[in-house]
């Protein structure tokens, strides 16, 4: 019965959802399947930090299996990344964890960087971004949004989410310049 | 391209939206001239890479999938979701009964029976009282001891009364009966078919038509339905989105409604009217190439707002007359639309019996609109 939940369509899913019947869990099944790593990725590389990413992500779908609902246009993505974001912002609220650039530094530099490495750093570096920077960079390099999308979650003008994109890898290449520069050497 | 920096935005344009063709060479014209560009470039297609790798690499912890399931099976259901499981089991029929006595209640609360009343006692206090020479000039009282309704035809079309109705009907004009299924009622979610009735009346190929039972119909999500088929050399399952199976309950109750109407004058009446009734839907799909016809049945549960045009001026000293009706609802989510012409017999100002031919249109969602034409036949009491 698996196969047959792959053809259906998001909307679909969600409608076999709301009718609670014993096959809502297979639909919710299928469009765990689909989607959660994505919003998995958007709370951690959000949030920086395991546990919260996955308490985030957990509650964010146990909230959508609830309220099994659809937003206008807006694609299931997006509209389960609107309910991690909200529990996002909310988690952010209660915690005020902040790494120092100074003491980042002292881990990213001095010594050689490998591609595994730099995946790592690159993950800490985000932890560095203000959270409006973080979460557009994150929506539009790892989420893939378009920025019409992005301003559909977030709320923000498209010229404003470009303008913190761009901050965003900017901010980026300066704290991982020097072993961008010498990767780019090797 | 004049500046360091308008090379550089189109570096980040580059790694974000992608440049159109004429700012991709004007870039990668300066990429060929300038070392510290192909650096820069350098650098942001590493970060680029390397984001692209992180946000491959990032998987849903598996166990998450699990305590996700395990809060969700654990879930109370809703209050709202309580109910609709409880008018399930309790049937479409008890459901519409009781929609049909709170909208009676309704409509007699807001004002049609202190009409009605006062309307049904005055040709008794005609007959009794000495009215006013005034008022003999402009309707003339029955002589004493006719009955009112005799002497008086139009006291039958009488204004403000308040009717409630009852309704069958059966397809018209070669329309074919629901298909019988051996389920219960539409609140199961596997059916089993006996081959007969669903092979003769359901699909019509021959390669199906040789299939041997059993064959098994299922609507698992309420959505997706499918008929499996058991042939010798396997199982052939067909999907059908948006068709429904429908239940037992199709031919003893299926086919009925229930009203309300308020009699504005002798020739309006405004109403509301539930019921339910069957819809078969007839869908082709493609099996190896070989079309095959498949009906399926569902009963639906509706309610509308109903207006009523009578002609009694028409008819056969307002005794028998004609009547058309259109109507405007719901049925679950779909929008429901009706239009009726018909005849009335009023054989005495209390009671009509009606009898029409009604046209019913479902408007789904997920699938083209499903039509019926019935037969329908009734009785009211005026109150």
């Amino acid at each position: 019965m698996a196969a047959q939940w792959r053809t259906y369509s998001d909307n679909e899913l969600i409608a076999v959802m709301r009718r609670q019947g014993d096959d809502a869990q297979h639909a919710f099944g299928e469009l765990y399947t689909r989607y959660a790593d994505r919003v998995y990725a958007y709370c951690l590389r959000v949030l920086g930090n395991e546990e919260e990413a996955r308490d985030v992500f957990q509650e964010a779908f146990y909230r959508f299996y609830r309220t099994c609902r659809t937003d206008g246009d807006k694609s299931t993505a997006g509209l389960l990344i609107t309910v991690a974001r909200n529990l996002c912002l909310n988690s952010k609220r209660d915690r005020k964890h902040t790494v120092p650039v100074e003491e980042w530094h002292i881990v990213a530099l001095g010594s050689p960087y490998e591609q595994k490495e730099l995946l790592t750093l690159v993950s800490s570096a985000l932890e560095l971004l203000d959270f409006p920077l973080r979460e557009a960079f994150v929506l539009r390099q790892y989420q893939q949004f378009s920025y019409n999308e992005m301003a559909e979650i977030t709320g923000e003008s498209v010229d404003v989410l470009k303008n913190r994109v761009w901050r965003a890898k900017e901010k980026l290449k300066e704290l991982l310049s020097p072993i961008l520069e010498d990767l780019s050497q090797l | 391209m004049s500046s360091l920096h308008s090379y550089h935005d189109l570096l980040q344009e580059y790694f974000d939206e992608g440049l159109s063709g004429v700012h991709e060479e004007v870039l990668f014209a300066e990429l060929g001239r300038n070392g510290e560009m192909r650096r820069e470039f350098s650098r942001m297609m590493r970060m680029h890479k390397t984001v692209q790798a992180d946000a491959a690499h990032l998987k849903a912890p598996a166990y998450a999938a699990d305590d996700i399931m395990r809060r969700i099976t654990a879930m109370p259901v809703p209050q709202s979701v309580s109910a609709f499981i409880i008018v399930r089991r309790i049937g479409a029929f008890a459901a519409t009964a009781v929609l049909a006595v709170l909208a009676t209640i309704a409509v007699v609360r807001i004002g049609g029976l202190e009409h009605s009343n006062a309307d049904v006692l005055r040709p008794v206090v005609s007959t009794t009282a000495r009215p006013p020479a005034a008022t003999h000039a402009v309707e003339p009282l029955p002589p004493t001891g006719i009955p009112a309704a005799v002497a008086q035809p139009t006291a039958r079309h009488r204004a403000n009364r308040t009717v409630v109705e009852y309704h069958k009907s059966f397809p018209a004009f070669g329309s074919e009966e629901p298909i019988q299924h051996s389920t219960p009622s539409n609140a199961i979610t596997h059916a089993s078919i006996s081959r007969s009735p669903f092979a003769d009346q359901s699909i019509r190929s021959g390669k199906i038509a040789s299939v041997e039972t059993p064959i098994s119909m299922g609507s698992d999500d309420g959505l997706l339905r499918y008929a499996r088929l058991q042939e010798e050399e396997g199982t052939v399952a067909l999907s059908l989105r948006g068709m429904s199976v429908g239940g037992a309950a199709v031919a003893v109750s299926g086919q009925m409604s229930a009203g309300v109407f308020y009699e504005v004058n002798g020739n309006h009446a405004f109403g509301i009217e539930a019921g339910q009734e069957p819809f078969v839907d007839v869908s082709t799909v493609d099996v190896d190439g070989e079309a095959v016809e498949f009906r399926s049945t569902e009963t639906l549960p509706w309610a509308m707002a109903v207006y009523r045009l009578s002609l009694p001026e028409l008819g056969i000293e307002s005794t028998v007359y004609p009547f058309a009706q259109i109507g405007a609802g719901a049925a679950r989510s779909s929008a429901l639309g009706k239009a009726q012409l018909g005849i009335v017999l009023q054989p005495e100002h209390r009671v009509v019996f009606s009898f029409g031919l009604e046209s019913t249109v479902l408007f789904r969602s997920q699938a083209s609109p499903l039509t019926a034409l019935r037969w329908t036949y009734g009785v009211g009491v005026k109150l």
